[in-house]
């Protein structure tokens, strides 16, 4: 059996595991977001919002019913609806799937919601990109070498992963199906943003839903956007109202970051002042170069932005960044295979404690 | 599509009947397309709902009417890059402008229509540069001609008026402050566009004069606090005696009009206003605010700076202003639908249209001028 037969019927057997999530084409259902791809965290007392395609009665489910919700529900335009949900303040921590019933369907979004025992004022993001699942550039099956970033993930101390773009070879169903079961082995939220690779973005939005968006966490404000194709991304202002907007709701954030794909010094003129000049992002990660580079100001003509590429997970790699009261700190990127578990913090020396050390450290 | 403005491609066309603006000016050119990739500059003829398909539809760009009406500019894909197209509204004549470099966007006409200002990019990194067409001889130039980089986003002064009062020794009504101003400038073609200055260190977009031979920044009296904001999307009035662009002076994105009694902020929020676009009188400018939370189109009366919203929606977005040549009507793109089409409404936001309804995307609606060839 020729090695696209077997992805494919691998396909469909995660369309048949996956389809009591999500519809058997494994594009999204009744609820858009939150998902596994785009997933709340929250803390208990906490808000989230739900985007749906008409309101339903709304609950957490893990394994059983989840902390009950309140809910404050707004209209959307293109006749979507947003629930506002309070998470009860006697939650317990954990991870929830987000079901929804209306009078004529039934959706459930495994891996959507993260309750967690608050957020640290330091802790560690995980960064993969490149995926590119379903590529054979490696003897190696693509998906293999994504599920040990994933494990390595795993065994990090990250509080969450962001895997930015690029995460198929063709943007084919079959592929992101494939991507979607690995990525659900891992332990922590992820959250995913298009690349070029997964081409015209149709599929990506029928499978996570939008291309750019917000997250908070703790007192950090994270906005992923979509440069898939740089050259025309953004050209006729479709994405500037968006980006104008999340990069407002967190300029009070303690740090602004921002996850792309890819930077291009030609990308939207228009997207630049908004992310980089009028109210300057404070660090970029992104891909899309296979390859590592930092803070070459060449990079951003504004000198602005400090912009962190990590190399591609296809390759091996991915990179851990820390960031506490201080900094925003990319670590040297690591190949999947070393990621070793987080070790005890050393005990500092009375001044270092006092400028450096965190409130407290997140768990694993 | 949900709701009363979901209209079927008939009742388009009879209500486009119903609110055909009076006189020629009754196309709308705009970029439709399912993706990015299929982009496709067209035209619409609201008389007969009729749609024209233009553009080679390779993520073709925001399309210019030349002055007289009788072509259209744009960027398209290249093999190489992005080029910049000409074609007629028909779709016949398309033009492929053979370029130096391979990276060229957003072209404008000058007011005679026989030459187009664009943006070029280099190679590597941020090296934009200005480049001139002339359509007569086929031939390219950089301004200046020693290709000072970075320069982005010209726009042709139509007039000389406003210009010539930055000289030395002009009349104008405020303090000229210092004697260097635009001694160097002649007549001829003369480019609004952007270029950085540095201050403190780092480069800020600041609005410079470009020539075939010179360029350099606005003089520093003229702006109401140099140096330290940011200033973009320079546009000229019709006539040329006035200046719209956006600065941050103030904390966040404001509209400034400059003329010769001095500049000010005729758009004042707290919430951030961009894309000044003149109406064809000179007195109004449309503009979008995102004062409402979401993106809105608004207008201000430059002589008071009064404002008036044309097109806002809870919830959804409003954007790309338009003004007809008579200056009657305003075509913009709204999601309102979940889907951005295009409307038109009249400049108080009464009586609105929607003008395409395909369930794709259809982007930059550009008004034919008014005394076109047909």
């Amino acid at each position: 059996m020729s090695r696209r037969i077997r992805l494919f019927v691998a396909a469909a057997c995660l369309a048949c595991v996956s389809a009591a999530a999500r519809q058997p084409d494994g594009a999204l259902g009744l609820i858009r977001t939150p998902n596994n791809g785009i997933p709340a965290m929250v803390a208990p007392g906490g808000q989230f919002d739900v985007v749906l395609k008409q309101r339903a009665e709304l609950r957490l489910v893990a394994g059983q019913d989840g902390p009950p919700l309140e809910i404050q529900w707004a209209e959307l335009s293109g006749g979507m609806s947003r629930a506002r949900c309070t998470v009860h303040s006697d939650a317990l921590p954990g991870t929830y799937s987000v079901v929804a019933t209306a009078p004529d369907s039934t959706d459930c979004n495994d891996r959507a919601v993260y309750v967690r025992n608050g957020f640290p004022d330091y802790y560690v993001v995980a960064h993969l990109t490149d995926t590119h699942i379903g590529s054979d550039r490696h003897p190696r099956p693509a998906a293999d070498i994504f599920r040990d970033a994933v494990n390595a993930a795993n065994r990090s101390e990250a509080a969450f992963v962001v895997i930015s773009g690029d995460l198929t070879e063709n943007g084919r169903i079959d592929q992101f199906l494939e991507f979607m079961a690995v990525m659900d082995e891992s332990k922590l939220p992820t959250l995913v943003c298009p690349g070029n690779h997964d081409r015209d973005g149709l599929i990506y939005e029928q499978v996570f839903g939008p291309l750019t968006y917000g997250f908070l966490f703790g007192k950090d404000g994270y906005l992923v956007f979509d440069t898939k194709d740089y050259v025309t991304a953004d050209d006729l202002d479709a994405q500037n109202a968006d980006l104008e907007v999340l990069r407002q709701q967190i300029k009070p954030c303690r740090w602004a970051i921002g996850v792309t794909h890819r930077y291009e010094p030609a990308q939207s003129l228009r997207s630049q002042l908004i992310l980089f000049v009028d109210n300057p992002l404070d660090h970029l990660m992104f891909g899309h170069q296979h390859r590592a580079r930092e803070n070459d100001p060449k990079l951003v003509p504004w000198k602005t932005t400090p912009m962190t590429m990590t190399p591609a997970t296809v390759d091996g790699f991915m990179r851990l960044y820390d960031i506490s009261d201080k900094e925003v700190r990319p670590r040297e990127p690591q190949r999947v295979a070393e990621v070793a578990p987080p070790q005890p913090a050393p005990e500092p020396a009375p001044e270092a404690a006092q400028e450096k050390v965190p409130e407290s450290q997140p768990g694993p | 599509m949900h709701n009363n403005l979901a209209m079927k491609p008939c009742v388009v066309f009879l209500l486009s009947l119903l609110i055909a603006p009076s006189g020629k000016a009754d196309q709308i050119a705009f970029v439709r397309g399912v993706e990015q990739q299929d982009q496709r500059v067209c035209v619409l003829d609201l008389n007969s709902g009729a749609v024209t398909e233009a553009g080679p539809g390779s993520c073709d760009g925001r399309p210019a009417w030349s002055p007289d009406g009788t072509l259209l500019s744009f960027d398209t894909r290249t093999e190489q890059g992005m080029g910049i197209c000409i074609v007629r509204p028909d779709g016949s004549d398309l033009r492929h402008i053979t370029h130096a470099g391979a990276w060229n966007r957003d072209p404008r006409w000058s007011a005679d229509g026989k030459m187009l200002a664009y943006t070029s990019f280099g190679e590597n990194g941020f090296e934009t540069r200005i480049t001139v067409y002339d359509l007569a001889s086929g031939a390219e130039q950089a301004w200046p001609k020693d290709g000072q980089a970075p320069l982005m986003r010209p726009v042709w002064m139509p007039g000389m008026l406003l210009l010539y009062a930055l000289r030395p020794g002009q009349d104008v009504q405020w303090d000229a402050g210092n004697a260097q101003g635009l001694a160097w400038l002649q007549d001829g073609g003369v480019l609004l566009a952007i270029g950085l200055r540095e201050s403190g260190g780092k480069p800020l977009p600041d609005l410079f004069v470009v020539t075939s031979e010179n360029c350099a920044p606005l003089p520093e009296w003229v702006l109401p606090s140099p140096g330290n904001y940011v200033e973009w999307a320079a546009e000229p009035s019709p006539d040329g005696s006035s200046i719209a662009w956006e600065s941050t002076d103030g904390g966040d994105r404001e509209i400034f009009v400059l003329n010769k009694k001095g500049a000010f902020d005729v758009s004042n929020d707290r919430a951030s206003d961009w894309n000044p676009v003149w109406a064809p009188d000179g007195e109004w400018l449309a503009f979008e605010s995102f004062r409402s939370g979401r993106r809105g189109v608004y207008r201000a009366y430059v002589g008071t700076a009064r404002i008036s919203p044309v097109a806002v929606s809870p919830g959804a977005d409003n954007w790309s202003p338009a003004w007809s040549a008579d200056g009657r009507s305003i075509a913009y793109v709204s999601d309102r639908t979940g889907n951005p089409e295009l409307f038109i409404s009249e400049p108080n936001g009464e009586k609105v249209r929607q003008i395409t309804d395909n369930g794709i995307l259809n982007f930059a609606p550009a008004w034919r001028p008014a005394g076109e060839e047909k």
